[in-house]
């Protein structure tokens, strides 16, 4: 009987690595619940916060801060806390976008039931249309309502509109170098400036909402309005040129394409030359282009045997010889990606 | 008793593993296809009393390939034939025809060798009692073939990883053939978890072919000396080596262009930082395949950029300058984690090889990510900044585990020889003839239920 040979290679299992952090999957589920965010983007999520309050606090105005999530019967909260504001007063209220949230669960489809059941029991999610009406009775005027957080994620790994994407290491690493690199950090408060906060509601999980303690209900139907009309915004040239400084590094610019990519499958409406500008534009498309001629030519590779038992030699698929150059010869002669310089 | 084998298509970097591994687990013979049985092989089977036997002269005389694959041939031409792809989606944009004759070319020269290959493995299958399958890659035509073979057979098998997968595993390289995949450190999985691969197969071991490292970096100084004395560099200026690149034009992500754009990005960054004054001394470490373009293609780059520095150009002595260098700048290459080994400070050159893509290393490994338009000032802060460098090399420190296993520890053989063991041992032990039975019916309706259910 042969002695058992101590196993000196690291299996890979996610409760223990070699290194001195636990997994980084096992990190990213343990802190999830539905007002955290993963560590590497606390800071941001704070900055992103501060910045709107900012934005929104006019000099010698006093400015209440409360929260409606978690509150199952918000309208109330909503009016409670206006109560206490003096005349024409400014309220700033965090709450969650029940837009977004559906619109994730649709996208997830049937085969998400918890997820179905988890997002009924969140409390605080608003709609715009309840907005006006929670508004009106609550005589406030709605000043502003500003989605944010298009990278901090959705409450729980199910229910974020980058699930594929938080699921992965690659996206972990990605998110890692936010605190090394403050062009990074520009970058992402840039775009929730600029194009998150003047997207509507379903864009993001989280919303801060501005109102004032006046009646003016012709300003609360117009503001409505606007949200329903599918209007995207354009961003000025000056604005575009400063996106385009920011999407200069080759990881900005990775994180810029995949928070746009993701931004556009909630707001289909929302197009890359409104944002990027016709150069960069070009750019993000041929990117996006890039990954589906990756998945087509892998699928194509394949499938085209299939149905083919005669393929088989000693049980084995001879067509495994084919692959590897022809994954080559398709980019090169069918795509022609090599032609001239990319 | 047939005589016990072991199938390798280790490269020679991998092949100490093989040599600890026989040291624990003898064995007749090693069959490699010829291009592996290289000479290091011969001396460790020599060494450990085996017999190397060549894969392709397992076939019978008088075989002949083509007849052998005409009828594989037939189905396929057949199958291109019949096919209608032009509503496969992006493949069947434009023209289909070239699809068709693209796929019937590498048919016709892909398949061939494969049957051979094959018919060969079948061979060696009859005559010995194969205890183990181990591969340096499973993505070139034949490695991939064989690795199938040995999962199909159900030999044990063992993919030792040709690199640290820093880029995510895309189109040819997004699968998992053999058995257990050793990876050099828990960053290696990373790519492979993300396409769903079960963790239970992936092992972190380090690189058998760095193990060297762990003796060379404590020759520094003597490593130093000589290579600025062979290329008649000066002692006192700091050394910033430059490792190539290439475009391999298999994923749609490639701008087909590295080599050249990469090359062109370093040497701005050179210039820039000469026209500043700041001293060193530029090395540019090809690879040997390049070696004859390469030199061209930088000189005719050092031409357009005028730069006055000179450029020394090389395609030997990789791993010393990695332990000699004061910086090194590579494009998402393994050559930055054999920094990370050596403790010399690294730059990683963003922004030329591919399109947009995740970075190659976490924000805390202390390899500096730079752009061409920012790789000059990160070189300089590299040279002139030695707490900066300090700062670095103690960020390596604490996350080398996570790129290698061990370290600098040089034992990385000697966990992939484990590995190795373990499987040999795991092969099924003999069955009695009732088992044999019964295993041959449920084989059976597996294969009759895949054949109802899905597309063979």
């Amino acid at each position: 009987m042969r002695q058992p040979v101590p196993n000196a290679g690291h299996a890979l299992r996610l409760s223990s690595t070699a290194g001195p952090e636990p997994a980084a999957i096992e990190t990213a589920q343990a802190l999830w619940d539905h007002d955290a965010v993963l560590p590497e983007l606390a800071g941001l999520a704070e900055a992103i916060e501060a910045d709107i309050v900012a934005r929104h606090s006019a000099t010698g105005r006093p400015v209440e801060r409360g929260t409606l999530v978690g509150r199952r019967r918000w309208p109330a909260e909503l009016a409670k806390l206006a109560g206490r504001l003096p005349a024409s007063g400014r309220l700033i209220v965090d709450a969650l976008s029940r837009d977004h949230l559906d619109a994730v669960v649709r996208a997830r489809g049937h085969s998400s039931a918890s997820a179905v059941r988890r997002a009924r029991r969140l409390r605080g999610l608003v709609s715009p249309a309840e907005l006006a009406a929670a508004a009106e009775t609550a005589d406030l005027a709605i000043v502003d309502v500003v989605p944010y957080g298009a990278l901090l994620g959705g409450p729980e790994p199910e229910l974020s509109h980058l699930a594929a994407l938080e699921r992965t290491h690659r996206w972990r690493r990605t998110l890692s170098w936010l605190p090394e690199d403050p062009g990074l950090t520009g970058l992402v408060l840039f775009l929730e400036r600029a194009v998150v906060a003047r997207l509507p509601t379903v864009v993001t999980h989280r919303m801060m909402i501005v109102v004032e303690k006046r009646r003016d209900p012709e300003s609360n139907q117009a503001w409505l309005r606007r949200e329903g009309s599918g209007d995207e915004p354009a961003l000025s040239g000056e604005l575009r040129a400063e996106l385009d400084r920011l999407l200069e590094p080759a990881h900005a610019r990775y994180l810029g394409f995949a928070l746009l990519d993701a931004a556009q499958r909630l707001v289909p409406t929302l197009g890359a030359t409104e944002v990027l500008g016709p150069a960069r534009s070009d750019e993000y498309l041929t990117w996006r282009r890039a990954h589906d001629i990756d998945d087509a030519v892998t699928s194509f590779v394949r499938d085209w045997p299939r149905g083919r038992p005669a393929r088989f030699r000693r049980g084995v698929d001879t067509t495994h010889a084919v692959d590897y150059h022809l994954v080559a010869d398709l980019l090169e002669q069918h795509f022609r990606l090599f032609d001239e310089e990319r | 008793m047939r005589p016990t084998a072991v199938i390798s298509y280790l490269w020679d970097k991998h092949l100490g593993a093989l040599d600890e591994f026989l040291a624990q687990f003898p064995v007749d013979t090693v069959i490699a296809p010829r291009a592996y049985c290289y000479e290091r092989l011969e001396q460790i089977a020599a060494a450990r009393g085996c017999a190397v036997v060549v894969l392709e002269e397992l076939l019978p005389p008088g075989y002949a390939r083509d007849r052998e694959a005409r009828k594989v041939l037939g189905a396929l031409r057949a199958q291109i034939r019949g096919s209608d792809w032009s509503s496969s989606g992006v493949i069947g944009e434009g023209d289909v025809d070239t699809v068709r004759r693209i796929v019937r070319q590498r048919v016709g020269a892909e398949v061939p060798p494969a049957v051979e290959l094959l018919d060969a493995l079948n061979a060696a299958w009859t005559a010995h009692d194969i205890r183990l399958f181990v591969t340096t890659e499973d993505v070139i035509p034949l490695s991939k073939t064989a690795a199938a073979w040995a999962r199909k057979r159900q030999v044990p098998s063992l993919h030792v990883a040709h690199s640290l997968a820093l880029v995510d595993p895309y189109t040819v390289h997004a699968h998992l053939l053999t058995d257990v995949l050793a990876v050099y450190g828990p960053r290696g999985a990373e790519g492979y978890l993300d396409l769903g691969i079960d963790p239970a197969r992936i092992v972190a071991t380090g690189n058998p072919a760095w193990d060297d490292y762990a003796s060379m970096r404590q020759d520094r100084d003597a490593l130093r000396t000589q290579l600025l004395a062979k290329h008649g560099l000066e002692h006192d200026l700091p050394v910033v080596v430059f490792g190539t690149t290439w475009s391999a034009h298999l994923t749609a992500l490639d701008t087909g262009d590295a080599h050249r754009r990469a090359l062109a990005a370093f040497v701005a960054a050179c210039a820039d930082l000469d026209r500043r004054g700041v001293r060193f001394s530029a090395v540019v470490k090809d690879r040997p395949s390049n070696s004859d373009v390469g030199e061209e293609a930088l000189a005719s780059i050092l031409a357009e950029s005028g730069a006055r520095a000179r450029v020394v150009h090389t395609s030997e002595d990789g791993p010393q300058w990695a332990v000699a260098a004061d910086v090194l700048v590579a494009v998402d290459s393994n050559y930055l984690v054999e920094a990370m080994l050596c403790g010399t400070p690294a730059v990683n050159l963003a922004g030329t090889a591919m399109l947009p893509m995740p970075p190659a290393f976490d924000g805390a490994a202390g390899v500096v990510e730079a752009d061409p338009g920012t790789l000059a000032v990160r070189l300089r802060e590299l040279i002139e900044d030695p707490d900066l460098r300090d700062r670095q090399l103690a960020r390596f420190a604490r996350r080398l585990e996570h790129y290698h296993v061990g370290g600098a520890d040089g034992r990385a053989a000697h966990r992939v020889a484990a590995q190795m063991v373990r499987l040999a041992q795991t092969r099924p032990a003999r069955r009695s003839l009732r088992q044999r039975l019964r295993q041959r019916l449920r084989h059976t309706r597996d294969v009759v239920v895949a054949k109802i259910g899905k597309e063979r």
